[in-house]
């Protein structure tokens, strides 16, 4: 369909609903002696003509399995859940302090640190003093033993968790009224970065509070986060992060397929589609 | 069910009404339900995969914002369920994630008093059903949010954590795919006595059923 290709973008809007009438009538009288084109467009149309109509009915047991698994759960909410270790995870996720806020990042961060604050162009050696080993209850010797086993272990500090919100506050402000300034934004006291259009500061630090990195916007987090390698590991899914708020231990891990896995501790994994972050962060709220 | 009366059983729900749920779920399972069907192609693994995503979405309500369509933030969950689903298969061979063919479903003719428009319809919907399956996972679910599920592509944007202009791409490119492998004819119309009529008619019409 060589000189096609703007009528196969038209096809698609018409698909969509989505064509002014001239330009349909333009699409139309060229597919009048295309048949390429029609065919296309025909077989499209069907296609989407199926995919609309062919409903299936939910069969019964769709709602009455949710609800008894709903019902179990309240069952055994009822009583103090109990923290269920979790053999994949135990060996390398240094858990959980219960009133920790701290965001503890774990594993082959380092590269990807790299990475991330080359992407955003920010100068990852800029030292900012934000505080933070990740804090410690009685739990805190136990956590810090189990990490021993990790090469490298970096901690995100609860600056940088706020930072990320409102970052991603931000965002919608700067969409909603087109101002790029960030006013009470986390960049302000957490990194001394160039306070940028849409720009905060995460700054990256070790367990000992060392910074080992700041990144300087949400993006180059996300992409972080998102990692392009996966950690070896013998696992379903090799963990990267595990994050720790409020004595959740949550767990991290590259997808494969450009997305992130993550778990609660003892649950099931999640995959997160990529730039998942404010996702996460609304559910660990 | 309305906005305003979501809003309200979902609040039930989170003040402590568990039994609130169900409505919720009655009042999305046929979406959910169908997004996973086209994205798993078995309907034993759209059930669970049904089921799984409504618990999620149970586990995490007071999460939801509002921001978005409640269905739309069901529909993430799901098609994060599935392509779990899918991947986990993927490492699995064994798995039980394979295409059933829904016969009984599909032997119902919609169509009536026309018999060969009614088996016309039936074979394009079974040729519908296996090439979306040829499309990789992320594609065909971008595709199926749209065109099943009637997503805007922001709302899809949304969904997956893409650009809406690669969400974009992406649909146009599962469409294309998909109506290729319908005009390929060999797996389309494979239903026996309508092969024949690939060859009387041109190529340019196979698309048209």
């Amino acid at each position: 369909m060589a000189g096609c290709e703007r009528y196969e973008e038209m096809i698609w809007a018409l698909l969509d609903g989505d064509l002014a009438p001239e330009q349909e009538a333009a699409l139309r009288a060229h597919m009048d002696g295309c048949p390429d084109c029609r065919a296309l467009y025909e077989a499209a149309a069907a296609a989407a003509g199926v995919l609309r109509e062919d409903l299936a009915e939910p069969p019964a047991a769709l709602a009455e399995g949710v609800m008894a698994q709903v019902a179990a759960y309240e069952a055994e909410r009822g009583e103090p859940r109990p923290v269920r270790p979790v053999k994949r995870l135990r060996r390398w996720l240094p858990v959980a302090a219960a009133a920790c806020l701290a965001v503890v990042i774990v594993g082959v961060a380092l590269p990807r640190l790299k990475m991330g604050s080359a992407r955003s162009g920010a100068a990852a050696d800029t030292a900012a003093p934000q505080a933070a080993p990740y804090a410690m209850d009685e739990d805190g010797g136990e956590a810090a033993a189990r990490s021993e086993d990790m090469p490298e272990t970096v901690s995100l500090t609860e600056g940088m968790m706020d930072a990320v919100v409102e970052s991603a506050e931000a965002e919608e402000n700067f969409a909603s009224d087109g101002e790029g300034a960030l006013s009470g934004s986390a960049a302000d006291d957490a990194a001394p970065m160039e306070p940028a259009a849409g720009a905060v500061g995460y700054t990256l630090c070790d367990p000992d509070g060392n910074t080992v990195a700041v990144i300087s916007d949400r993006e180059a987090l996300a992409g972080l986060l998102r990692g392009e390698t996966i950690a070896a590991g013998p696992e379903d899914f090799a963990p990267l992060y595990a994050l720790t708020l409020d004595g959740t231990a949550y767990v991290l891990a590259d997808d494969g397929a450009g997305g992130l896995v993550w778990w609660i501790e003892g649950d099931d994994a999640v995959t997160l589609s990529p730039a998942p972050l404010s996702e996460l962060l609304a559910l660990i709220e | 069910m309305t906005r305003q009366e979501e809003r309200a059983a979902i609040e039930r729900v989170l003040s402590g009404d568990a039994d609130a749920f169900e409505a919720l779920v009655k009042a999305h399972e046929k979406g959910v339900y169908n997004l996973a069907l086209r994205m798993l192609g078995s309907e034993q693994d759209a059930l669970d995969a049904s089921q799984e995503a409504f618990f999620r979405a149970y586990r995490s309500l007071d999460a939801f914002r509002g921001d978005s369509k409640f269905s739309v933030w069901l529909y993430r969950i799901t098609g994060n369920v599935c392509l779990d689903m899918l991947r986990r298969a993927g490492r699995r061979p064994e798995s039980s994630l394979t295409v059933d063919d829904e016969g009984g479903e599909m032997a119902v003719p919609d169509e009536s008093g026309d018999p060969q428009r009614a088996l016309e319809r039936t074979e394009l919907r079974a040729a519908v059903r296996r090439g979306l399956m040829t499309l990789e996972p992320a594609f065909r679910q971008a595709l199926i949010l749209r065109d099943l599920n009637g997503l805007t592509y922001d709302e899809i944007a949304r969904v997956t954590g893409l650009e809406a202009g690669t969400v974009k791409s992406r649909i146009f490119r599962a469409r294309r795919k998909l109506a290729a492998y319908l005009q390929s004819g060999g797996n389309f119309l494979d239903a026996g006595p309508s092969k024949d009529r690939t060859k009387e008619k041109g190529g340019g019409d196979r698309g048209r059923m």
